[in-house]
């Protein structure tokens, strides 16, 4: 009796170990996920041309080309290369610290996330975009089979949205949609990443980001990447006096 | 031929041409596509660049004869209640650059059919020569626009750049021939980037003679920090040429909506020349300051706020422009009277200081524009309104900007100016303006 007694308590401990075990391998760490999210959208430090397409409801549409570079986590700044009237515009992020550049001002002035130096439904941070987990903490993720949905929650007031919810395909670590909410869950936007494209030197990620907003209704706006590539840059270049001469950067690159 | 001159028909065709200008540069574009595309050679960089704007600008404005400003300017003519200008401009950037050099060129050509001239005029506002021999270090030489502070509406930080006008603070300024560097560090931390600006202004009879006193060279610099996520300015200017100053200014997002600013300067031993009622003419040295505090504000409709609130002690108190605008009346009763200039030269003479852009000393400026009114992307009405403190006159403007045709900007401004007897607005020579404008970009 005393035997079996033994056993019995050796098979329980046995099955509370494994199925501590096997829960613990089935958790998900929410932060790395969103880092290895970060990282399969953009290299950690890289160049690329975006084109901005604001749509209204009648079809017709205004385009913007940009020429964008980012460093780390943080430093993200972009040059206006078309059309003419916004020629040589450029913006600067630093974390949460914003600017623009406008030739004819002369100097950076600082602008917030919230703005949009483009109208249409992007904003400056939609454009200006950093690691979602330098602004985000993830709340939870939840495992739907062929895909993760990431609850994130903003880190500091000056985020532009204070929550997130981020689907991402499970194979690619990639985002497909992520919905922009208030404090109050109120939907402010929803960003769809669609035609993933192979654009060389490993990187394979989404070349198209559209957008639509229950506050902007009829409206859209798409973004489409084009020329990714990793390349390195000194802190400096992430500079306010060094908006003036992004263009600079994009003439080294060519040669 | 003076613009009241013109006949019905000769306004027929101005409004003609102007209209012809609106179409041609608004021609409708291909801007209906399905498609998206983007293609490399849509980004490919040339070493050349040739861009800028063409603007069509027809002004009316509504003369208050009763005016000192008025009288100084129209004593001896009779422009009636209205008076209107048209302007043609094209203000060209003419760059190039070759590796670690960049040569830069901004000429402004005007063509101004007004009261008080008709003709053409052009002018560099920038013209110089870069060279960044390594990533953190610019340097310069040449005619360039420097320009300093947070405000939108003032700079009292402004040490080496012209005047800006609060009515329009976007309009591009003519530089001063310079000699100058940037120098960037970047850290991380708390204290994340570091820029050293020094500059050197000669002041010349040829070379920066609006500037001060010349045949002096002035040194100017400015020490800037991103430090805990906010701006930091230091800056100051020594010479000959100016009284020396100093000044800081401070910029910082508190949230993703909310942008706050100021900026404090000191004149040392700031000279201030004044007429009096009678016409005698003084001077005072004193050390004066200025400072200015501002925010701006992005609702969840999108309106932006742009609050500032300006003082300045180099400026004129009420008594002060009283006892001008009463020196002005005089000279206009002798004008009158005798037909004499003489008081009338020298009121002219100073028309400048007292006439100028905000000359007294506690003013507020607010702007309030809504995007996309109406649900038609890019159209954006605005009001600013400059109130002055000292004197509790005001000017008021409401205006529409509309730039859904790429490359097009269209504007239509009013002006309305309106103070008692003895105020800043309420002397000054129009009580209202009318602006539109007409913008190409190529």
């Amino acid at each position: 009796m005393k035997e079996n007694k033994k056993i019995l308590i050796v098979i329980l401990v046995a099955l509370s170990l494994a199925a501590w075990t096997s829960a613990s391998a089935q958790a998900i760490d929410g932060a790395k996920l969103l880092m290895e999210v970060d990282r399969n959208l953009n290299p950690d430090s890289y160049e690329s041309y975006k084109k901005l397409i604001n749509i209204e409801p009648d079809g017709s549409k205004k385009e913007f080309v940009l020429f964008t570079i980012k460093k780390g986590k943080d430093k993200v700044a972009a040059l206006f290369i078309s059309p003419a009237s916004e020629k040589g515009r450029s913006t600067l992020r630093l974390g949460e610290n914003m600017w623009l550049y406008l030739p004819n001002v002369g100097k950076p002035i600082r602008i917030t996330s919230l703005q949009s130096v483009v109208g249409g439904v992007f904003n400056n941070s939609d454009i200006l975009r950093v690691d979602y987990s330098e602004e985000y903490n993830v709340e939870s993720v939840e495992d739907t089979g062929d895909e993760y949905i990431l609850y994130l929650k903003a880190k500091a007031k000056t985020a532009s949205y204070d929550k997130l919810t981020m689907w991402a395909d499970k194979a690619r670590k990639l985002p497909k949609k992520i919905k922009c909410l208030t404090e109050k869950d109120m939907l402010i936007k929803t960003i769809y990443f669609k035609d993933v494209k192979d654009f060389g030197g490993g990187i394979i990620r989404p070349a198209v980001i559209e957008t639509d907003s229950p506050l902007y209704q009829g409206f859209r706006s798409v973004m489409i990447f084009a020329g990714i590539k990793t390349r390195q840059f000194e802190d400096e270049v992430f500079s306010l006096t060094f908006m003036s001469e992004l263009d600079s950067l994009r003439a080294r690159g060519a040669d | 031929m003076d613009s009241h001159d013109r006949s019905p028909a000769e306004h027929l065709l101005l409004a003609s041409f102007l209209t012809i200008f609106a179409l041609l540069i608004t021609f409708p574009e291909s801007c209906f596509s399905a498609e998206f595309t983007f293609d490399m050679s849509e980004v490919e960089k040339k070493p050349y660049s040739f861009s800028g704007y063409l603007e069509s600008k027809l002004l009316l404005f509504g003369l208050d004869q009763e005016t000192a400003l008025y009288r100084l300017r129209f004593y001896d003519q009779n422009e009636g209640n209205t008076t209107h200008e048209f302007d043609l401009r094209a203000q060209l950037d003419l760059g190039y650059q070759h590796g670690l050099f960049e040569v830069f060129v901004q000429p402004d050509i005007l063509y101004t059919d007004s009261y008080r001239e008709s003709g053409m005029t052009s002018k560099l506002l920038q013209s110089y020569f870069a060279i960044r021999p390594w990533t953190p270090l610019s340097v310069y030489v040449g005619k360039r626009s420097v320009k300093w502070g947070k405000g939108y509406a003032w700079n009292p930080v402004g040490f080496i750049e012209r005047a800006k006008d609060p009515n329009d603070p976007d309009l591009a300024r003519e530089g001063y021939v310079l000699l100058g560097l940037d120098w960037t560090k970047s850290f991380d931390g708390a204290l994340k980037t570091i820029t050293l600006s020094p500059v050197l202004l000669p002041v010349h009879e040829k070379v920066n003679a609006d500037f001060g006193q010349v045949d002096q060279v002035n040194v100017a610099g400015k020490l800037y920090l991103l430090l805990f996520d906010t701006d930091i300015d230091l800056m100051c200017l020594v010479g000959e040429s100016k009284a020396d100053r100093f000044g800081a200014d401070i910029s910082k997002n508190l949230t993703s909506n909310f942008e706050v600013h100021g900026e404090a300067a000191v004149i040392d031993g700031f000279k201030k020349k004044r007429i009096d009622a009678v016409g005698q003419v003084t001077e005072r040295a004193y050390d004066a300051a200025s400072y200015l505090l501002g925010l701006r504000y992005l609702t969840a409709v999108d309106t932006t706020y742009i609050l500032e609130f300006y003082h300045n002690e180099a400026g004129f108190d009420p008594r002060q422009m009283m006892d001008y605008y009463s020196y002005v009346d005089s000279g206009y009763q002798q004008f009158l009277l005798t037909g004499d200039t003489a008081l009338w030269n020298q009121a002219t003479s100073f028309g400048g200081a007292y006439g100028g852009q905000n000359p007294m000393r506690q003013y507020l400026y607010l702007r309030v524009s809504q995007k996309d009114t109406f649900g038609i992307l890019y159209l954006t009405p605005a009001l600013s309104w400059i109130q002055n403190f000292s004197d509790d006159s005001f000017f008021v403007s409401p205006e529409i900007i509309y730039k859904g045709f790429t490359n097009r900007e269209f504007q239509l401004k009013c002006g309305i100016l309106s103070g008692e007897e003895d105020t800043e607005y309420g002397e000054k020579q129009n009580n209202y303006k009318t602006e539109l404008r007409i913008r190409y970009y190529f």
